[in-house]
Parts: C-alpha cells; structure tokens; sequence
C-alpha cells in the first residue's frame, strides 16, 4: 500500500528524495518480514525495476522527466512542422485540444490536453511527438 | 525443573553470545537467558506466541542460509546463529514500527519502541492514520487471552487487511461475556474500557486488578501445578494414593494397588469438556469437567448416552476406592445416577462403603439386604440399593437413611455390636464423611470433627500441613490452625466466592512466602478485591474478623438446635486409628513405631489385641486434648459453647435469645 503510493507519486513527478531508499527499503522488509507467500513476493516487481532501471526511478525524482515517455505526469505531447494539416488528429482529440485550419500546422493546447495518446496513433506524418 | 541432559541440549549463538536450550525453546526466551530483550509487542507468557506485531524480528543464519523470523514464535531446533542487532533486523524493526508509527502516531508503546529503534517519524501517510492514544495496535492479546486463557472466545478479529479489528460477535456483547476485563488487563494500549458495571464497586479497576492477577497465575501457572483445567480435582486420587490418604474399603487403608485404574489419567481421556462452563461462568480455573455419550447399563435410563456432569475426586473416591470399585465407567455411571435422583456422591459413596464393610463383617448378608450382594467392590449391587433408593423400595429404603440410622437398625433387627458400628460407621453429627483418611493428622481429625454442618474438609484440610510438611507440630499449633483456616475458609462462604482459587493455584514464590499453607499473596488479594468493591480499606484480620461473627453464631445455632457441644465433635474411632487387626497390621510398621516412640510402650512385649487398645487408648486421649485447645483458642467454653465475653466481643450477643440460650447451657458471666 504504501509501496503503491510513494510510486503513484514519483509516476506523478512528486516525486521526493529519499523515495527511492523508502521503496527499497519497504521493499527489502515486505520480503523479509512477511508471513505469507504473497507478502513475501508482492514486492519483487517493484525491487527489481529499482535495481535494473534506477537512472529511470532518478531521472522521474530528480528531473520529473519520465525516459521511457509514459508517466503522464511527466510528459507533453506536442505537433512539429511535420504536420500537413490533415485535421485527423482534431478530430479524434476526446478533450478538443487541438486546434488548427486545413492543411496548417495544428497546435496542442496543454491546458486541455490528457495524454491520451490517441492523436498520436492516427497521425499518418508521425508529426505528434513525446517530449 | 531439571535440565535435560547436554546431548538434548542445542547450542545457538545470539548476538555472538554462546546458548544451551532445550529444543523446541523460542528465540525470545533463549535471548532473555543471556540477558538479551528483543521487543515485542503481541507477547505475554500468559498467551502462545502469534507472531503479529514483527517487532521481534531477528535475523537467523542457518548454515548458509541467513534469513529474518520472529523471534517470539521461532521453535530453535538445531545449532544456528542469531543476530537482534544486525542491520538487516534492525532495519526490518524499524520499519515494522515506521509503519505502527504512521496509523497510531500517538499510541505510547509504540512511540516507545520506535523512539528507542531511533526514529523520527513516518516517511509515510497512512490511509487510516489514528491519533487516539488508546488506539487498537490489533497485537491480539486480548483475542487470544479471551480464547486460551478465559476459553470463552468473546472477542475476534474481524475484516482483512487494513479493515480488520477486534470485534464482538455481531458488535455485540453476548451473554458469555462475564465482563471479566481480563481483555483490558493485558491490552498494552488502554483500548478497551467497560461500559458499565452492574455492579458498582467502589474502584472498579481495583477489583480487576486484584481479580486478573489471579487469572495470570491459573492461565500461567495451573498447567504446571495441579492441572485444574485440564482433569479437574480428578488429579487427587493418584497424590492422595501416593501418600496413603485415600479412602479404601470404608477408610479401612489410605492406598489400594488397584487405584491405577481410576487415576486421572484415565478420566481425562473421557472429558469431553475443556471449556469454561457451568460451574461459574467466568471462571477462569473451570475445573468442571463432563463426561459425554456414557451408555447406561443399568436403571431407568438403561441404554440411553447421557452428558455426566464429573466426576471430581471425591466421587472416585467415595464411589470408587472406598467402596472398593476400581471401574471408570461404573463411577461414571454412580456420578450420573447420583445427579440424576438428587444425591449427593459423597454422602452415597460413604454409606455404601460402610454397607460393603457390614457385608464383609457378616452384618449382612442375602437375606438382609433382599438378594443382593454388596460385598466391596460389587459394582451390580451397589448401583440396585442407589436405584432402590430412589424408588423407596428394599434395602435401598434403609441405606437412604444415612449411617446414623444404620447403625441403630443393623444392630436392633441385625444384632450387630453397635461399637463396632460405631467405629466402622464414619459419620459425624448425623453427616457422612468427605473422602479423605485423617487417622495419622490428629489437627484433620479436630478439621473433620468440629467442623459445625459435619465431618466435610469445607472448613479445614490440614493433612499435609500437619502429616507431610509437619508445619504445626503442638497442640497450640495445631489449634491455632483449626481456629484460622475454618474462619479463612468461611470466608468464602459468606462472599460466595470458591475456595479453589485460594489455594489449588499457589503464586511462584508462595513458598517464600513466610506462611505458604495460608497463601499470604492471596489473602491480601482478596482484601484488595473487598476494598475494591466496598471503598473500605480492609486487613487480613479484619477478614477472619467478619467470620469469626458468623461462625460463632452458626455453633451457637447448632447449640440450639441440639447440636452444638463437646459431645457432638466426637469422632469414630475409624478416623482417629486402626479399628480392626487387618488395619493395624497393614499398617503395623508405623503403628508400632509411634507406640515405641510417642505412647512409651514396648511393642515387643505386647500381643496385637494390647497393642491396638493401647495405640486406641492413646489416639482418643490426643484428639480430647486437641478439643480442649481448639476450645480455648476459639474462646469456648470447655464443653465447646462461645463464652459470653466472646459473644459480647463479637457483637452476637445482641442477637435476641443469644444470652438466654448461652445461659440455658450454663454459660454465665
């Protein structure tokens, strides 16, 4: 639980120093000190991605920068000058967060936009990009 | 309690300290030999170790294999090290308190243990943070000492995860609750209060107090001294046997070879009943035991199972060894039909063992007894004159009437010797005796004969006192005993409290204790719990005191109703020495010996028949002395009557009729 929280809020770019030896320790003892089988393992995910993708865990707390491009939190989607105008995105937008005319370069408005992610998938120029 | 031999033993290291234990040992305990506290937070030695709290997690290191386990609940099997300091268990300590800290920030033993594992506070919320100092830590001790020590199983927990909690069956208090707080005496967080008190004592936690400390010692400590819990008062029968005390053959012999077959051993495996039950709910020593799915053989409810409601010592004996049964199932079946018509087992068991006497003696025979055989042991007989007695008919008709009656009609329509009925015949004041042979203790004897409602050892049981632990060896001694304990135990009597818990559970250090045959921690227990309930503060004395009041009143009673004087604390000469020459002779060793050491006869130069008369002789004139002492020391007159001056001390002689009856007897200023 509390295991779920502290990576609920590094995922949220809240992250705080000391997060990571918390997880680690909450981690080591949930292991150690657990009765049953589940408690004994229910851990295992979180130790083993701290161990193999710390700079990852650092760069969210740290930077509030997500690496692989997936904490919502920690990222904005965004158009560059590929974009042809098609208007495709704009419409699938589910919050109207783009805006645009015909074959102009369309913007994303921040304040509305939710990560969703869908505009990017129907882009056919690969113009929405993760930063 | 002996160590067991060094190939038993393991040897283990904790915190680099060397160890020997027993196997099977805990890790807690092994630590506290060295001196060495580990915390923890859900361990009570009145309770099993259950592991909960995690705050005595140690790090084990078993050949190559290191891992974290608790320590309270960790059984050591094999040679192993320890470590209660390593980083690893102290970081598993620490966060175990880290997150105790979160949900109960303000609880104190919490706060305790976290301040001295050094930390400053959580890193982390906790969802259902409680501020409440007396917040539940759900250690469980109250659960399982409701469970294994009280055995009602009031409280559980109920939920999972972060929801569970100790609950009452649907949030309620039921009825098996007796309010015993025992639950709130161990609570190490004050979370549990009572409601209300029907009652009102003056200082209800005063009471508790006084009350759960000897819950602790019959929880802690039964198991290892009289197994109340476990058999009941049925552990006697093989102690009194060990020590030639228990009633064989109409208190003809204190020990039988036969008596391994009705041990307690052998009745455990029928109780069926390890509960906290009728006898008083709420009792935490619940010696009552029962037996279930009995098969009656004979009687009206021949054939039918039946739950038998025992059977306790006094039923073995009298219903076993002193009539000379050595059957489980028969006294079983003794003890229900007992229940069942309304008798009471020893005064049935005594009778009868003096009926199989009068039959071995020729006083009866077939024809006297309407066919039937009673010779000792005749299981088939001595059940028909039970079941005859409770329809009326037969011989049952003259055995109901007690031994006082017998012995008038077996010598009236029998021509039996009333002497020797007399002598065999153990009643007094009409009363039959309770199951204990008093010949060698001269204070039980003075115990069984003064007592004011008949020979029961209600009022005294000095026998081991007096006979095994020789604490009180004159006269005085003796009277003095018989002057406190009868007012101790009457004590109870007049507070409706049982005498069990006084002295069938003893506190560790009673031995120490300066008087243990009086069990001082205890007495001063029950003036807490009088102070508790009255809001007056009370001293042992003043205890003896208030009994003093009422049983001087009861002799006087008896007085009035005929009962009352020297002549009625006369004794058979069965409790005091041997009757017949069998007896004399089994026992010839010891007979002898105190004729040569204390009476000043040669037993060489005497035949068997001058010896008996001269031991007789001897014994009768002991027993008159301890009257005459008990007497004094109880302020009676020699006839056995209260003086006046001790009816005026005690305030009975403002009862109306009191100066007239004492006067009416004699006793003036």
């Amino acid at each position: 639980m509390n295991l779920r929280e502290v990576l609920t809020r590094i995922t949220a770019g809240k992250g705080r120093d000391g997060d990571l030896e918390l997880l680690e320790d909450l981690g080591a003892v949930l292991s150690d000190g657990s009765l049953c089988g589940l408690g004994q393992t229910a851990a295992n995910p979180v130790l083993s991605t701290v161990r193999y993708f710390r700079d990852e865990y650092e760069a969210h707390i740290r930077d509030r920068r997500c690496p692989a491009g997936v904490c919502k939190a920690l990222i904005r989607y965004e158009i560059t000058d590929n974009c042809t105008g098609c208007t495709s995105c704009a419409k699938v937008c589910p919050t109207d967060a783009i805006t645009g005319e015909r074959r102009k370069l369309h913007v994303i408005e921040q304040s509305k936009c939710i990560q969703c992610g869908t505009c990017m998938d129907v882009c056919k120029d690969d113009a929405v990009v993760v930063r | 309690m002996s160590a067991p031999k060094g190939n038993d033993m393991i040897q283990v290291t904790i915190d680099g300290r060397p160890v020997q234990v027993a196997p099977g040992t805990t890790i807690l305990a092994a630590a506290k030999q060295v001196g060495i506290e580990i915390p923890a937070l859900c361990n009570s030695p009145l309770v099993e170790p259950y592991g909960v709290c995690r705050v005595c997690s140690v790090e084990l290191a078993e050949g190559r294999r290191r891992r974290i386990v608790t320590a309270c609940n960790y059984p050591l099997q094999r040679a192993c090290e320890v470590s209660t300091r390593s980083e690893r268990a102290l970081r598993t300590r620490r966060l175990v308190l880290e997150m105790m800290q979160a949900r109960w920030p303000n609880v104190k033993v919490v706060r305790d243990l976290a301040r001295e594992a050094g930390l400053d506070g959580p890193r982390f919320a906790h969802p259902r943070r409680n501020e409440d100092p007396h917040a539940c830590i759900l250690c469980g001790l109250c659960v399982r000492l409701c469970h294994e020590g009280v055995w009602h199983n009031v409280l559980a927990f109920e939920g999972r995860g972060e929801s569970r909690r100790v609950a009452m069956p649907y949030g309620q208090q039921p009825a098996t609750c007796v309010g015993c707080m025992a639950c709130a005496s161990i609570c190490p967080t004050g979370a549990i209060r009572s409601s209300e008190d029907p009652n009102h004592p003056a200082d209800a936690d005063r009471v508790r107090r006084a009350g759960f400390e000897l819950t602790r010692e019959v929880v802690m400590l039964d198991k290892h001294q009289c197994r109340m819990r476990e058999v009941g008062t049925a552990h006697l029968t093989e102690i009194m046997n060990d020590y030639d005390l228990l009633p064989c053959y109409n208190y003809r012999y204190g020990a039988d070879p036969k008596t391994p077959q009705i041990t307690s051993d052998k009745f455990r495996v029928v109780f069926t009943q390890g509960v906290a039950d009728g006898c008083a709910l709420g009792c935490d020593m619940a010696c009552a035991k029962a037996v279930e799915g009995h098969v009656l053989r004979t009687g009206p409810d021949k054939g039918k199972a039946v739950l038998v409601d025992g059977p306790e010592y006094e039923t073995v004996a009298g219903c076993g060894s002193n009539v000379g049964i050595f059957e489980p199932w028969a006294i079983i079946e003794i003890n229900y039909y007992c229940d069942h018509y309304g008798l009471d087992t020893i005064s049935f068991g005594t009778l009868m063992a003096f009926v199989t006497e009068c039959w071995e003696a020729g006083i009866l025979d077939r024809e006297r007894t309407g066919g039937l055989d009673l010779a000792p042991g005749s299981i088939d007989g001595v059940l028909e004159v039970l079941h005859q007695m409770a329809r009326g008919e037969g011989f049952g008709l003259i055995a109901g009437q007690g031994i006082r009656r017998m012995k008038q009609i077996f010598a009236e329509r029998f021509g039996a010797d009333p002497a020797f009925l007399q002598d065999i015949g153990m009643e007094a004041k009409g009363l039959e005796y309770s199951e204990y042979v008093c010949k060698e203790s001269l204070a039980q004897q003075g115990g069984y004969g003064i007592a004011l409602k008949g020979p029961q050892h209600d009022e005294a049981w000095l026998i081991f006192m007096d006979m095994v632990n020789k604490q009180i060896p004159t006269f005085e001694d003796k009277a003095e005993a018989l002057h406190y304990f009868p007012m101790w135990r009457t004590w109870f009597g007049l507070n409706g409290l049982c005498k069990l818990l006084w002295n069938d559970v003893e506190p560790e250090d009673n031995a120490t204790s300066g008087a243990p045959a009086k069990v001082p921690a205890h007495v001063r227990g029950y003036c807490e719990f009088v102070a508790g309930m009255t809001g007056r503060e009370v001293k042992p004395e003043d205890l003896i005191t208030a009994s003093e009041r009422v049983y001087n009143f009861q002799r006087i009673f008896n007085l009035k109703m005929g009962f009352g004087r020297r002549a009625h604390d006369a004794i058979p000469y069965r409790a005091m020495g041997p009757v017949t020459e069998a007896e004399y002779l089994s026992r010839q060793e010891r007979y002898d010996k105190q004729l040569k050491e204390e009476v000043g006869e040669d037993p060489a130069e005497l035949t068997l028949e001058e010896k008996r008369a001269a031991l007789r002789r001897w014994r009768e004139d002991r027993y008159q002395k301890l009257l005459d002492a008990v007497y004094k020391r109880r302020g009676w007159t020699s006839d056995g009557i209260p003086t006046l001056a001790k009816a005026r001390a005690l305030g009975i002689d403002k009862v109306p009729g009191v100066i007239e009856l004492l006067a009416a007897h004699g006793v003036t200023e």
